[in-house]
């Protein structure tokens, strides 16, 4: 028989989520109101209940003519005060993909310094415009973030709302089932961003409770005022 | 307010619920939701029957999402009536501890129940955060390492290996024995068929989320979810159906669910003793121990169990552990040991501990001050043959007693650069988002003011050394009688010896050049 050794200072794999906000000039007004409004909730509901917060890692990416890191990577239960975001330029996807790439791997060198072992890690991204940068240029940024060779490639959930094009969300999904949502045609943004943000702690607390399985899921989040984009099944 | 029958045909009178009219009942905010219905609370208590809904207690409504039969809820809710007239210090206990529902909520279908009463978490479980509302002070914040709650939300919970961790397990046991019948001086109740008239209750979810905890004023559980509890009953009028274990696989917990039951079958009673050994050793080892993904993957378990220093002066007890080995076994599921055997356990272990006291406390507070039975199976020196010790091929448990390190936790503020909630004062970041060293846990002491050497006086001086001397000689001589610790006992008897002997030198060297002279020899 086989021995299974379990001490004290075992912990689970952690499952880490990255949320990557669009945060151009069409984000002005409201809709980015509403993303500091509702990040505290992310923490509250994640990061105050031990059990959730001991298996999610999350950090917070903004991009725009380039891409930040304004919450690093962090155990939700230890973070004092969330960030808020402010509306820079344009849409570069490409700096968020190429800046995600690179988070990514640096992340996860340095926790598995700390000792932790990670799930496949998962990127929230967020939009509400059509990417400004050329489409070869993103595309390729997006082709070296999933790069199934690079063994640290996330998952991806697109969300989009106000002029998104669902092709190009489904792209950034991998054009993998209930991966890529719209929001609803005529959707107020003061609507769809709450109930956005609170399908994506859904989604966090129930992906975390797949976790302690030791078979992990990314559950896709519950959204009354978007659909799922439909995409094809390959062959 | 009006009680509404229910259809006859009920033979005993724990098979008659309470029934209260939905019509009836003003329920005020929502205080949670989840899968199987919405929880309110309940603003106009209603007064039907002394005893159980006229004592004052706050009560909740939890609305059903899916309404059932009332005679499939019948046995859980008369449960608590039934053991009322029939072991009242065993009603007392489910009372004190949990939230088993005391009546069900009817439509204006007949027969069809829409929700149930339970009473509402009394204000000691809860707890608050450094920066929020009252929460439910849940077995998460006891299975956590506590330099980590102190650190993230400003709970202090006592160190691993502490007396009120195995108290608060204690009073679980306690429940548990309740529930199970086990314990309390009855053949009929060992076996697994169910006592005519009296049902033995499978919570089934007894997880870190529906167990609460208090240490204030005296360390206690409260379980909640209990409407999702089955009764298996022999009554002879029962229908067919409520005599199995369980009506059908109620939702449980991953990471506290009982590896032994397959997706899809309802949790049973051993479910309930897998998941009171599994408290033990989160709650007394303060860790999440990862361990049903690998019970499920096979190959024996070895648990290593970090204990306070602390712990060195309690002799072996081989036999607790042989009960967390028993308990977590997915071979030997019948052999599961019962909470009576937990709970006689326990109060051997606070006992040892020098916290006899607590356990005392722990009973007087659940209403029921007769120490467990043990279930015949737990040697101990209240009289009972103390059998062999059960072995199981598929766990092992081992406590490792170490000293504990200094917290690595910290708090995690905005990036660099970047503004937080609170403007440019929030916290920086140590690195790519990995808790900073913290300031280590502080060690609480008495120092030498509690050896009273700061006002000694001789005769109090000799006292205690004298008491320390006899003190360090039983340690060893018990350590050498306990197998297991025998070479720390003769290690430490060793010790004493040497001292012994340097002791005697001085006293000689004293008495040849001090004493003899003066008294002339």
């Amino acid at each position: 028989m086989t021995s299974n050794y379990v001490g004290t200072e075992e912990r689970y794999a952690v499952f880490p989520f990255y949320l990557c906000l669009d945060v151009s000039q069409s984000m002005t007004g409201e809709p980015v109101a509403q993303v500091n409004r509702e990040l505290p909730a992310i923490r509250e509901s994640v990061g105050q209940d031990p059990a959730v917060a001991e298996v999610v890692r999350f950090g917070v990416v903004t991009f725009s003519d380039v891409a930040r890191t304004v919450l690093p990577l962090s155990d939700l239960a230890l973070v004092e005060v969330m960030p808020t975001v402010e509306v820079e330029g344009r849409t570069s996807y490409a700096a968020a993909f190429d800046h995600l790439r690179r988070l990514i791997e640096v992340d996860y060198q340095t926790g598995r310094l700390s000792g932790e072992r990670w799930y496949r890690p998962a990127v929230m991204f967020v939009s509400d415009g059509r990417p400004t940068d050329p489409d070869e240029r993103w595309r390729e940024a997006h082709r070296r973030l999933v790069d199934p060779l690079w063994r640290r490639h996330p998952n991806i959930l697109a969300f989009g709302f106000g002029d998104a094009v669902p092709d190009v969300l489904a792209a950034v999904a991998e054009n993998k089932p209930n991966r890529a949502f719209m929001a609803t045609e005529g959707a107020n943004p003061s609507t769809v961003v709450p109930e956005l943000m609170a399908g994506l702690v859904q989604s966090i607390v129930s992906s975390s409770a797949s976790a302690y399985t030791g078979s992990p899921q990314l559950v896709p989040p519950q959204l009354p005022n978007m659909q799922a984009i439909p995409v094809d099944e390959l062959e | 307010m009006s009680a509404v029958s229910v259809p006859d045909g009920q033979g005993t009178p724990g098979d008659t619920p309470l029934c209260v009219s939905a019509q009836d009942l003003v329920v005020g905010q929502l205080l949670a939701e989840g899968g199987e219905g919405k929880v309110f609370e309940v603003r106009t208590a209603p007064v039907l029957r002394d005893g159980i809904l006229g004592t004052g207690a706050a009560f909740v409504y939890k609305e059903l999402r899916q309404q059932r039969e009332v005679l499939e809820l019948a046995p859980t809710v008369s449960f608590l009536t039934a053991l009322e007239a029939m072991e009242p210090g065993l009603a007392a206990r489910v009372r004190a501890s949990s939230a088993w529902p005391v009546a069900l909520v009817v439509g204006e279908a007949p027969g069809v129940a829409v929700g149930c009463l339970m009473p509402r978490a009394p204000g000691c479980f809860w707890l608050r955060h450094r920066d929020g509302g009252p929460r439910l002070a849940t077995l998460s914040y006891l299975a956590s390492d506590p330099d980590r709650m102190a650190f993230a939300y400003g709970t202090v919970v006592p160190p691993p290996g502490a007396p009120p961790r195995v108290a608060v397990v204690y009073a679980l046991a306690r429940l548990l024995e309740a529930w199970q019948g086990t314990g309390v001086g009855s053949d009929a109740l060992q076996g697994s068929v169910p006592r005519d008239g009296l049902g033995r209750a499978v919570h089934g979810d007894l997880s870190a989320k529906n167990v609460l905890w208090s240490l204030d004023p005296v360390p206690a559980v409260y379980v909640l979810d209990c409407d999702g509890a089955t009764v298996a009953t022999a009554s002879p009028s029962a229908p067919a159906r409520m005599q199995a274990w369980g009506r059908a696989a109620r939702a449980t917990t991953p990471n506290w669910d009982d590896p032994a039951v397959a997706p899809g079958v309802a949790p049973g009673l051993p479910s309930d003793r897998y998941l009171l050994g599994l408290a033990f050793l989160r709650v007394v080892g303060a860790a999440h121990f990862p361990l049903q993904a690998r019970q499920r993957g096979g190959g024996k378990l070895n648990v290593d169990l970090e204990l306070p220093h602390s712990w060195r002066r309690l002799p072996d007890m081989p036999r607790l552990w042989g009960l967390c080995e028993r308990s977590l076994s997915v071979v030997d599921i019948d052999g599961r040991p019962t909470p009576s055997e937990w709970a006689a356990g326990l109060e051997e272990l606070l006992q040892e501990m020098g916290s006899a006291d607590l356990a005392a406390r722990v009973r007087a507070s659940q209403g029921d001050q007769r120490p467990s039975l043990g279930g015949g199976q737990f040697g101990d020196e209240r009289g009972r043959s103390s059998p062999a010790l059960v072995t199981v091929p598929d766990v092992e448990v081992r406590p490792v007693l170490r000293r504990r390190k200094l917290s690595a936790w910290g708090l995690v503020g905005p990036a660099p650069g970047v503004q937080g909630q609170l403007g440019a004062g929030g916290a920086t970041l140590a690195g790519h988002g990995r808790p900073r060293p913290g300031p280590g846990s502080v060690a609480v002491g008495t120092g030498l003011a509690g050896l009273g050497v700061g006002n000694p006086g001789l005769r109090q001086f000799v006292g205690r050394c004298a008491e320390a001397w006899g003190a360090a000689h039983r340690l060893a001589l018990r350590l050498m009688l306990s197998r297991g610790r025998r070479v720390d006992g003769f290690r430490r008897f060793i010790w004493v010896l040497v001292l012994d002997l340097v002791a005697a030198c001085v006293l000689l060297f004293l008495v040849g050049e001090i004493v003899s002279p003066w008294i002339g020899l």
